[in-house]
């Protein structure tokens, strides 16, 4: 436990540091785009000497060191700022956007992991089965197929011809606003539909090939003999088998979700979901810089979160993995 | 009283990229209740095979094409799966060849000794627990020790673990798959001698694979000895004193004798057969010092040298002079030179 506790803290300052990393960077970029604050946000009627107290106001005028050290600190403290367009500090936007996404990819991610899961593990089991080869072609098949080509043909047929499921957005107007009112109301289910549908057909994909794989290693092990000689149900020896392919899994989930803002941007677009993806992109469009900056680094630390946890993981899923 | 394994006449193939490979070409034996019996030959003789086959766990290109294996009088390589499944380890348990790799990583021992119970009878939770306590005790483990991983034992002790394992139900018969490959020689010690005490203590049938005749000679009642997926020489303790198939004689000189240290260790030159096409006659003729033209012709049947003594070899009446002559190193190497 010792041993435990020391990891933790050495990954806690590795993720501090990665963070700093990043915020820098940002700080870089930032300062690098075109156009300033003032010419964006201040009239062009303002004169010559509005702008500079507007300037000195929000401290551009400032030496870069203390601008950034200034930044730093209100980017750990979560304080982002004004957005330059809407009424509402940054930091309420990103936890609604936040909150909106999550609605999306949680339920998609959790139907892709433990669906992809069983049905790798059985093709797996399987191998040289018709079940095993038509998994492994679906899957190559929906993992290069391109989710803005398949949202938007999805939406031509579900929404457009057959009129079954609505074209985009993530509750009817005037429906159900706030967290849990949305949960259970029927017709943000209705909406997750077709979103949803897309980003598990290639969320899915990885589960399977890699739990497909896993357990073709796994099944050449000499324990699995020994289950069959105890007697054991065949289910029984195929959980065995599971439980070790699922080892490589945990590493994956940390990737996948890494990866997954990528599409997500393009997945908001299409369905006109307002979530943090749509959010960057609408604010980078505006040049409204606080709400891009917030996106971004918002987007960051849910990633590194997320890779964070299935280090701690591995550990409580593998009993070999110890932290000595 | 029927025995309680009856091997007859057993013959299993595997499907290879090859053709069809005879692993195990018309095998029989028996073992009564409370015999210890040692299967011995070298590797890829079949003797594993036929180990898997009494389990029921051949892999899945592996088939048992003709014959019979009879526990205490039923023919179990043709009852229905679902039935067979539950007299597994019940009935006849393994101390597996792998101990290194026998159990699974992610679960504890004790939890895989109990899933072994549970898969079989309805006992209660502290009955199981006493029961694997009590066996633990008995194989010299600690009971702390049950809630352990097993990559967290050494190679012995995971070696108690299975044979604690194997014991947990109490099974009429016990087959040990080569149960010391990968310990060292004074664990190997450890472990047989600790397999033999159970056997002789708890009055088990025991049916013993190894490629290690000094193995079987001590510790085993009876012995098959199998070449090239077929049992040449068959009995008691004589197989040792007085072997009759050349086979036998050679597997003796190549292992060490403690009480004549300045004996030369001979091998046998050569290498087995094919099994996917294995020669007309002998199947040991071509490595054979003895062997004459009527060898690779005609395959010798196996017949009774005396009560409970059996050997597959054409010149039986001549097995005192091949026992003086493969006492020389010379008449062997000779015979790999030939071959």
């Amino acid at each position: 436990m010792q041993g435990f506790r020391r990891y933790v803290i050495r990954r806690l300052m590795l993720l501090v540091f990665v963070i700093w990393c990043i915020l820098t960077i940002m700080f870089g970029l930032f300062q690098l785009l075109p156009g300033d604050p003032t010419s964006i946000f201040i009239d062009s009627n303002f004169s010559p000497d509005m702008i500079e107290r507007q300037k000195e106001l929000w401290g551009l005028n400032d030496p870069i060191w203390l601008q950034y050290l200034r930044y730093i600190r209100n980017m750990a403290l979560f304080d982002f700022g004004q957005s330059f367009f809407q009424i509402a500090p940054v930091s309420e936007i990103m936890a609604d956007k936040v909150k909106n996404t999550a609605l999306m990819i949680v339920p998609a991610l959790v139907i892709s992991i433990v669906l992809g899961t069983v049905i790798g593990a059985i093709a797996g089991w399987r191998r040289g089965s018709k079940f095993e080869q038509s998994t492994v072609a679906t899957s190559l098949f929906l993992h290069s197929a391109p989710s803005f080509f398949v949202g938007i043909l999805v939406l031509m047929v579900f929404s457009y011809q057959l009129r079954w499921l609505p074209p985009g957005g993530m509750v009817s107007l005037g429906g159900p606003d706030g967290f849990w009112e949305m949960i259970v109301a029927r017709d943000y289910w209705v909406h997750l539909i077709l979103p949803g549908l897309v980003l598990v057909s290639r969320e899915i994909t990885g589960p399977i090939l890699l739990l497909r794989s896993s357990m073709l290693e796994v099944k050449g092990s000499d324990f699995l003999d020994i289950l069959r000689a105890k007697g054991l149900p065949e289910r029984q020896i195929v959980t065995h088998a599971t439980r070790n392919a699922l080892l490589p899994l945990v590493t994956y989930i940390a990737v996948m979700t890494g990866l997954l803002f990528q599409g997500q941007v393009l997945l908001e677009i299409i369905f006109a979901w307002p979530g943090i993806g749509r959010e960057l992109v609408q604010a980078l469009n505006d040049l409204d810089y606080p709400v891009a900056q917030a996106a971004l680094y918002v987007m960051a630390l849910v990633t590194l979160a997320l890779n964070f946890i299935a280090d701690l993981l591995y550990g409580v899923i593998d009993p070999r993995v110890t932290y000595e | 009283m029927v025995s309680v394994l009856e091997v007859v006449d057993l013959h299993i193939r595997y499907g290879t990229g090859a053709g069809e490979a005879r692993a195990v070409d018309g095998v029989s034996f028996s073992i009564e209740a409370g015999e210890y019996l040692g299967l011995v030959g070298e590797s890829g003789c079949g003797k594993s095979t036929i180990a898997k086959a009494v389990l029921g766990i051949l892999p899945p290109n592996g088939r048992v094409a003709a014959g019979e294996i009879r526990f205490q009088g039923r023919d179990i390589v043709r009852l229905p799966p679902a039935e067979f499944r539950q007299m597994r380890w019940r009935d006849i348990a393994l101390v597996p060849q792998s101990a290194m790799n026998g159990f699974d990583p992610v679960y504890t021992v004790e939890q895989q000794i109990e899933e072994a119970i549970v898969a079989h009878v309805s006992w209660p939770a502290a009955e199981r627990r006493k029961r694997i306590e009590e066996l633990f005790a008995m194989v010299g483990l600690e009971r702390q020790r049950l809630s352990d991983y097993p990559h967290q034992f050494s190679g012995g002790m995971r070696q108690r673990a299975m044979i604690a394992m194997a014991m947990v139900l109490d099974p009429t018969l016990v087959v040990a798959d080569e149960p010391t490959t990968g310990l060292d020689v004074i664990v190997q010690d450890q472990i047989l001698q600790r397999i033999k005490a159970i056997q002789e203590q708890l009055q088990k049938t025991m049916l013993l694979i190894t490629h290690d005749m000094a193995v079987v000679a001590e510790n085993c009642d009876k012995i098959a000895v199998m070449y090239a997926g077929r049992v040449v020489e068959y009995g008691g303790k004589e197989v040792f004193r007085t072997p009759h198939h050349p086979y036998t004689l050679g597997l003796c000189n190549a292992f060490p004798d403690l009480d004549d240290r300045e004996r030369e260790l001979i091998s046998i030159p050569g290498a087995p057969p094919s099994l996917v096409d294995p020669p007309r006659g002998c199947r040991f003729a071509p490595r054979c010092p003895f062997a004459t033209p009527h060898c690779s012709d005609v395959d010798p049947p196996l017949v009774e040298v005396a009560p409970g003594h059996s050997a597959a070899c054409h010149y039986l009446d001549r097995a005192a002079e091949f026992r003086r002559m493969s006492e020389d190193p010379e008449i062997w190497r000779r015979a790999g030179e030939a071959a």
